[in-house]
């Protein structure tokens, strides 16, 4: 760095941190508005982008603290106005007014950070306004009942900058209708669409996808394939338990090269409703309240399908649809969380989170405190800025003493004589800040713990918001290079190359059976379907279905139907029942991130009706996961007998099952 | 990313100048059929942490379902560095929101640490959000 761009670096930050550090800017909108005003008007038009950078980060400082500052004053506003109370006349009037102004500014404010952040590469870390102070003191949230600032008017303020945070400060609220359509027969159903309009792209972010290598366990029993009835589905029997949000099987054709079956080039689609999902939406209450949830166990035994298939009549070509209706009720239900045979396992998956978080604090330190020791990052930013900063800190401490830190001035000036000598930012034999006494965090010196002074407490805290949070990979870049980047990757995989350590951070298996003895739990359930067509024979079943997991990795599922088909003609129904089972086995084990596992499946079905011949399948499937929630299922079928020729027949079919919440999850998520 | 994150504010680290009387809130609105979490300082009890917070704890809200937990309490255990992190389980909970501000002694916010909703649809492993404590 040349000599005049540092002269201007240090004159940025000198002038940044005094205005900052007299007291008390923080929470004084007017001193803020006029530090961001005298910040904003030092023409910086042709400099160098470090001393640009450097005014737009100190401009983000202040804006949050402005808005901080905002926040209190409208609790004050708040308070005044419900002290003048509805008959306060002009003076309400007048106070209204002041709400609104100041509600409006915080507005322009956030638009400003966003300009703000995406100009220098930062994530706004400001916060969604007041709302969310009042969500964080758990006080009343009402956000009509605040007061403006006098100074609200004095900021010169553009709306120049990116689109407006999306808020969805309400998100976790409950009794809040969900816009979304409510499917599913399981509380997962109705969760609103994710927001991913800030998703973290933080050095915490970062090691959580470095650990998502490990085992997750699916519920892939949920049925995304068109039921069983759909003749062109690729599924023998029905499961037990329908999908997340809302499934939607789409058979596209089945092949016919090695099939004698007359039946192709025909379409049929489904979606499954649960009655609960119906009834919180007609209700107006969040489905996912916890409470509500535990409280309306019934509504979610029944769900609804309904759909369609089309079929081609034999001998034309010409294409009719058929109308599928279902309800599907389930009468055991072990795998519902909230049951209290499930407590004790909810109890070990708790026990493993504690073990696994445990780990993974302890791996976030060792990361983020490496940085610091790297030569980089240490040489380039942390001791000189550092240096800078103490530097003011010492010329605030030299005007006024603090009364609770009467040795604030000496330990500065001990901390400048160490941060010349690099004898700062000291770690722990673990790589970490030590754990020493409070009272040694305020000693005037270096005490035997080695704890970190209160200065370089503050600083470290701001040299994370700045380089180690939201865009911490474009913003080490920029400031230092790649090989900083290189060396934390480097780091982390170490660390994940550690056994003990990631021994910890893994799944335990007495977790992972916890969760398994869920999810093999039994499931019994019976399902109505009818199919009817514009012309023909209407078809009707009652189905009982039995799920259970028999081991890790099998599954078992038995269907038991009755069959009814109306047929327009004199003497032409038919009756009669069938029984088909499913062995699941997967093959591949369950991936943390994206596709589901590789199942191979093996099912038969005999049907009996009157009048006819019996008939038979055999089935040979292989799920082939494509990608996150879209699966290929290939099925090979074997039948002793057709409707048309009475002949045998193998068949050979291919669909695509999508299941739409893990694709909007898969679209949106970073 | 399976776990969806929308970050309104996060950053890794944190002081707190408790001997000047201000302290940490930790808050966590949980959604879902059945909610898993552990808030832990990770440097206490090792190697398995002692636990802050949980979803067995008293929850100081029913509906909307939260939980608040301030560090320090007078039990607590202070020493100038520590890391609190947050592991949040997807096996039957659907979103969680975390929110930490750093707070005087009368309880005014000072400093808006982390603020971020985690979402998932599907049963994705474990997420965590970690913070390093240095206290004064």
């Amino acid at each position: 760095m040349r000599p005049r761009r540092l002269a201007a670096f240090l004159l940025m930050f000198l002038v940044a941190y005094s205005v900052v550090a007299q007291q008390p800017p923080k929470t004084n909108s007017d001193k803020l508005h006029e530090q961001i005003r005298n910040i904003e008007t030092i023409n910086l038009e042709g400099k160098s982008a470090v001393v640009q950078n450097a005014q737009k980060r100190v401009l983000l400082a202040l804006y949050e603290d402005l808005r901080t500052a905002l926040d209190l004053d409208l609790q004050d506003l708040k308070k005044m106005r419900e002290t003048v109370g509805a008959d306060g006349g002009r003076v309400s009037h007048d106070l209204d007014v002041q709400i609104s102004a100041i509600q409006k500014e915080q507005e322009q404010i956030v638009a400003r950070v966003q300009n703000l952040s995406s100009s220098t590469g930062t994530v706004n870390t400001a916060g969604n306004g007041a709302s969310n102070q009042g969500d964080i003191n758990l006080a009343d949230g009402s956000e009509d009942t605040k007061r403006s600032s006098t100074g609200s008017e004095n900021i010169s303020i553009t709306r120049s900058g990116g689109p407006l945070e999306p808020t969805n400060r309400n998100d976790s609220r409950a009794d809040v209708a969900p816009n979304n359509v409510a499917t599913g027969n399981n509380a997962t159903s109705n969760i609103p669409l994710p927001q991913a309009a800030n998703p973290s792209t933080s050095l915490n972010a970062s090691l959580n996808q470095a650990l998502q290598a490990k085992i997750e366990q699916r519920d892939a029993t949920k049925q995304t394939e068109t039921p069983s009835v759909s003749s062109n589905s690729t599924s023998l029997v029905d499961t037990s338990s329908a999908g997340d949000l809302v499934n939607v099987g789409l058979n596209l054709a089945g092949l016919t090269g090695t099939t004698k079956d007359s039946s192709k080039d025909a379409n049929s689609v489904s979606v499954t409703s649960s009655a609960y999902a119906l009834y919180a939406s007609f209700r107006g209450v969040d489905p996912l309240n916890p409470g509500f949830y535990n409280r309306h166990a019934a509504w979610r035994k029944l769900s609804f399908t309904l759909g369609y298939d089309d079929e081609k009549a034999t001998g034309t070509n010409a294409t009719t649809q058929a109308k599928i209706f279902g309800a599907k009720y389930l009468i055991i239900n072990k795998r519902d969380p909230t049951l209290a045979r499930n407590d004790k396992y909810f109890q070990i998956i708790s026990n493993d989170l504690q073990t696994r978080t445990t780990a993974f604090g302890n791996l976030f330190e060792k990361v983020t405190y490496h940085v610091t020791t790297i030569k980089a990052f240490r040489d380039k930013i942390l001791i000189p800025q550092f240096r800078a900063y103490l530097q003011v800190k010492r010329e605030e401490a030299a005007q006024s003493v603090v009364a609770s830190d009467p040795q604030r001035l000496a330990r500065i000036d001990d901390l400048l004589v160490r941060v010349n000598s690099g004898t700062v930012f000291l770690l722990d034999q673990d790589g970490v800040a030590p754990s020493g006494p409070l009272a040694d965090v305020k000693a005037p010196a270096l005490t035997a713990s080695g704890a970190w002074k209160k200065e370089e407490n503050e600083f470290w805290e701001q040299v994370g918001r700045d380089y180690l949070g939201p865009n911490f990979r474009d913003k080490l870049k920029a400031a230092v290079g790649n090989s900083v980047l290189d060396e934390i990757d480097a780091f982390v995989e170490k660390q994940l190359n550690d056994a003990k350590l990631f021994d910890r951070l893994q799944e335990s298996p007495a977790a992972t059976e916890a969760i398994e003895n869920i999810r093999r739990a039994p499931l019994f359930s019976v399902y109505a379907l009818t199919k009817q067509r514009p012309q023909g024979v209407d078809e009707y079943s009652g189905e009982a279905i039995f799920d259970y997991g028999l081991a890790n990795r099998i599954n078992l599922t038995l269907n038991g139907n009755f069959l009814y088909k109306n047929s327009p003609l004199v003497g032409g129904d038919t009756r009669g029942g069938k029984f088909s089972g499913q062995f699941r086995f997967q093959l591949t084990p369950e991936k943390l991130v994206g596709r589901n596992p590789l199942f191979f499946f093996v099912s038969g079905d005999g049907e009996a009706l009157s009048g006819r011949k019996p008939t038979f399948h055999a089935q040979a499937k292989l799920n082939l996961p494509i990608l996150n929630g879209l699966d290929l299922p290939l099925s090979l079928t074997y039948a002793n007998r057709n409707e048309q020729n009475k002949k045998d027949f193998v068949k050979f079919q291919f669909a695509f099952a999508f299941d739409t919440s893990r694709i909007l999850q898969a679209l949106t998520s970073k | 990313m399976a776990v969806q994150t929308n970050v309104r504010a996060e950053q890794p680290n944190v002081s707190v100048d408790v001997t000047g009387g201000e302290h940490l809130q930790y808050k966590v609105s949980p959604r879902g059929a059945r909610v898993v979490f552990e808030l832990v300082d990770t440097r206490l009890d090792p190697p398995n942490g002692r636990v802050l917070m949980s979803a067995s704890s008293a929850p100081a809200s029913s509906n909307p379902l939260t939980f608040v937990r301030k560090w320090p309490m007078p039990n607590d255990t202070v020493t100038a560095a520590t890391n609190h992190t947050l592991g949040l389980q997807f096996v039957a909970a659907v979103e969680y929101r975390y929110e930490v501000g750093v707070f005087d002694s009368n309880n005014n916010l000072l400093r808006r640490v982390l603020d971020i909703t985690y979402t998932s649809t599907t049963a994705d492993p474990p997420f965590f959000q970690s913070l390093n404590v240095n206290a004064s």
